[in-house]
């Protein structure tokens, strides 16, 4: 592997056609214009997706559509330069939401949940214990990779913990509400680790062993909540560990994002998660962090540094401020500077990949591919010395 | 529980403690506005309706005191940074351990303390028992970024005087209790992380902010637990004290001569409480703590639930109250 190897995080945004059509509004010249320039950037023909776009009727409009943008994604990020690779989570609606529906137990709150400023999510609702419903869509979405893929590939799937987080546990509080009357939050507590660790053993777990069977080499798992509840680290960790305990010949990561800073107790950030991830199973041996949108590298590489004698984890490190206030403010300088920053740091240039803070979605897709371009061309940079 | 004490005359009251879930109709309209796909006024329509609605809901439902379900912001400090010169916002953060965030206030000196922030939305409210909610000053303090102070103490001072002065507003538009929403100080008490500074700020607060004219005032905490704070509690200048029972142990509250308010219904899930349990738990405290008014809420708002199970919850609170009369 190359020095200082570029992946991509999760998800992409979605192509304007595919957007439109699943809204059943009508498919614009700019989509239309927009479909031609990825095209060229894929370096693939735009021709059978125009021809069925036109075609209103074709009953396999919608499949064609996604697996165009998951082939396009693909393609982008071999050309642009990326070493590892995925498709942009292109068969995917968003992160919660695409786990949850596709779990027995589970049922959707009538209303949507407010959740950010004018931001609402799907909020779903634990009614009995969780299983996974079906089984194939996450291997005919690994097949489609590695059939098309002509560099490595990454996948990123759910930490149960953070499905958990998300979901409003009824069925394990009731549960634990009757062994823990008297102590809240043990209460709370149990109930939690019962959820994580049920969605662990039936839910997650089920998906990692069918992406071996169809020759997954590098999984995953994105953790986005991990420091959330300050009590409840121990239960990520646990959760992570029953989904890659017997697991065996796959390289496993976690994706770790936005921490919280203001704690109101004397740790913040990434040192929340210590000691707790040093008990994470030795199988875990990568970790990837959003860095770039604090862009304070030695405060937040700090702990992991601190802790190197116990684990050293490769590093996957965010170069690339993802957040839409700041996104695309980077010149390859500015990346460079940052690699070569944390290469010192960590006192060993091969512990470092190169990503972007978190998935992309929440960007124009011209602005994410404009990401690419810079987080390539500064690494470039950075392997030059 | 000490079941030695002997009985007292006990009051029970109940009422809502915190946003409300939105209706499926609200969460619509607003993003379709939000996708400049629809104009504002169409929003507010559904806002004012389901604000009418969730008023009368809680009319029906008995309730003691009648809040406004905060339908008009989306985080406990969106009303001052929108309204007060000097407070600006730039980021976000989780908002406790929750999956939902809130928007950072930036705080410069000096405040501008006479600004009225809350007041916009209460003419919807009935003419008697009703009540506001604003945030503590030093949760304010805490979980903002302040700048321009010499120290700490100058900083809550400003911030006190600028919630003084809205309550007091509040009160002379009718509103008959004001709560303070405490969660930064018992969330600390649960982390160990409580500093001798952190007690003298808040007291020092509530004795600028905590007596209002023609109001009660009631320090609302959640988010945390009230073990070993009692007696820090019962010496404040305040009414009432609002305590978390989803994270407090109900053994070591202890006897108290306020108004205690009791959050006994865990608003941030489904899995919904027994009436009668209810009723015994806070027939037992009221025992132990003597108490002279109980009242029993929810720990927090309702918004983590949506509309229709915060409909549940106001009617476990009607169930509530009848089993205790």
């Amino acid at each position: 592997m190359t020095l200082f190897p570029i992946y991509e995080v999760g998800s992409l945004p979605k192509l304007n056609a595919r957007v439109n059509h699943l809204q059943q509004k009508p498919i614009t010249t700019k989509d239309i214009q927009q479909i031609n320039w990825y095209a060229k950037k894929a370096g693939i023909d735009p021709e059978p997706l125009l021809e069925i776009i036109k075609q209103k009727t074709t009953p396999d409009r919608k499949q064609a559509i996604i697996d165009w943008n998951a082939l396009a994604n693909l393609r982008v990020q071999e050309n642009t330069g990326l070493d590892i690779v995925y498709d942009g989570e292109a068969r995917r609606s968003e992160m919660y939401s695409h786990a949850a529906r596709n779990i027995t137990g589970f049922q959707d709150l009538p209303e949507m949940i407010r959740c950010r400023g004018p931001d609402s999510w799907k909020k779903n609702t634990c009614e009995h214990e969780p299983h996974i419903k079906n089984i194939d869509e996450v291997e005919k979405e690994y097949n489609f990779v590695k059939t098309n893929a002509r560099k490595p590939a990454k996948i990123p799937i759910n930490d149960p913990y953070m499905i958990a987080n998300m979901t409003d546990n009824k069925h394990y509080t009731a549960l634990a509400r009757a062994n823990y009357s008297d102590n809240p939050r043990q209460a709370r507590y149990e109930a939690k680790q019962q959820l994580t660790l049920a969605l662990a053993r039936n839910v997650i777990k089920p998906q990692v062993k069918a992406l071996q069977k169809t020759g997954a080499t590098w999984i995953q798992l994105d953790a986005p909540s991990a420091t959330i509840d300050l009590e409840h680290i121990p239960i990520f960790v646990e959760g992570i560990n029953e989904v890659v305990c017997g697991i065996d010949d796959i390289k496993f990561s976690i994706h770790l994002c936005y921490p919280r800073r203001k704690t109101l107790t004397n740790k913040q950030g990434y040192e929340l998660l210590f000691p707790h991830i040093l008990n994470l199973d030795k199988k875990i041996t990568h970790l990837s962090l959003e860095l770039a949108n604090t862009d304070n590298y030695e405060k937040d590489l700090e702990p992991f540094i601190k802790h190197q004698q116990e684990r050293a984890f490769e590093l996957g490190i965010g170069i690339l401020d993802i957040t839409q206030e700041k996104a695309g403010h980077e010149t390859p300088e500015l990346i460079r500077q940052r690699i070569h920053k944390t290469a010192k740091l960590l006192r060993d240039p091969n512990l470092a990949y190169i990503a972007p803070d978190c998935g992309l979605r929440q960007l124009t897709l011209e602005k994410a591919i404009q990401l690419y371009e810079t987080m390539v061309q500064g690494t470039e940079l950075a392997r030059k010395g | 529980m000490n079941p030695n004490f002997s009985s007292i005359t006990m009051r029970f009251g109940t009422y809502l403690t915190g946003p409300f879930g939105q209706s499926q109709q609200l969460y619509e309209a607003r993003n379709e506005e939000k996708r400049q796909r629809a104009d504002k006024k169409t929003t507010e329509q559904q806002r004012q309706k389901d604000t009418i609605d969730i008023i009368t809901l809680q009319q029906q439902a008995g309730l003691d005191y009648i809040i406004d379900p905060g339908f008009y912001h989306d985080d406990i400090f969106e009303t001052l940074i929108r309204n007060i010169p000097g407070i600006a916002t730039k980021r976000q953060e989780n908002w406790f351990n929750n999956n939902t965030f809130y928007n950072v206030p930036q705080i410069t000196a000096p405040l501008n303390k006479q600004t009225e922030f809350s007041t916009k939305h209460t003419h919807l409210l009935p003419k008697e028992k009703t009540m506001a909610i604003l945030p503590s000053p030093y949760t304010i303090l805490t979980l903002s970024d302040v700048h321009g102070y010499p120290d700490q103490l100058s900083a809550i001072t400003d911030i006190a005087q600028l919630i003084d002065h809205e309550a007091r507003t509040l009160a002379t538009k009718g509103i008959t209790r004001i709560q303070y929403d405490e969660p930064a100080f018992v969330y600390k008490n649960s982390h160990s992380a409580l500093m001798p500074e952190d007690y003298k700020l808040l007291d020092y607060a509530l004795n600028l902010c905590g007596q209002i004219p023609n109001a009660t005032t009631s320090l609302h905490t959640y988010f945390g637990t009230a073990e070993g704070l009692m007696d820090y509690f019962e010496d404040l200048y305040v009414d009432c004290i609002g305590i978390d029972l989803t994270e407090t142990r109900p053994e070591t509250l202890k006897p108290i001569k306020k108004e205690i308010t009791i959050g006994m219904i865990d608003a941030r899930t489904t899995a919904r409480e027994n009436p009668q349990n209810l009723a015994k738990l806070a027939k037992e405290i009221a025992q132990h703590t003597q108490a002279e008014t109980i009242w029993i809420t929810p720990n927090t708002g309702t918004d983590q639930i949506g509309y229709t199970a915060t409909k549940e919850v106001i009617n476990l609170l009607r169930k509530t109250k009848e089993a205790l009369t």
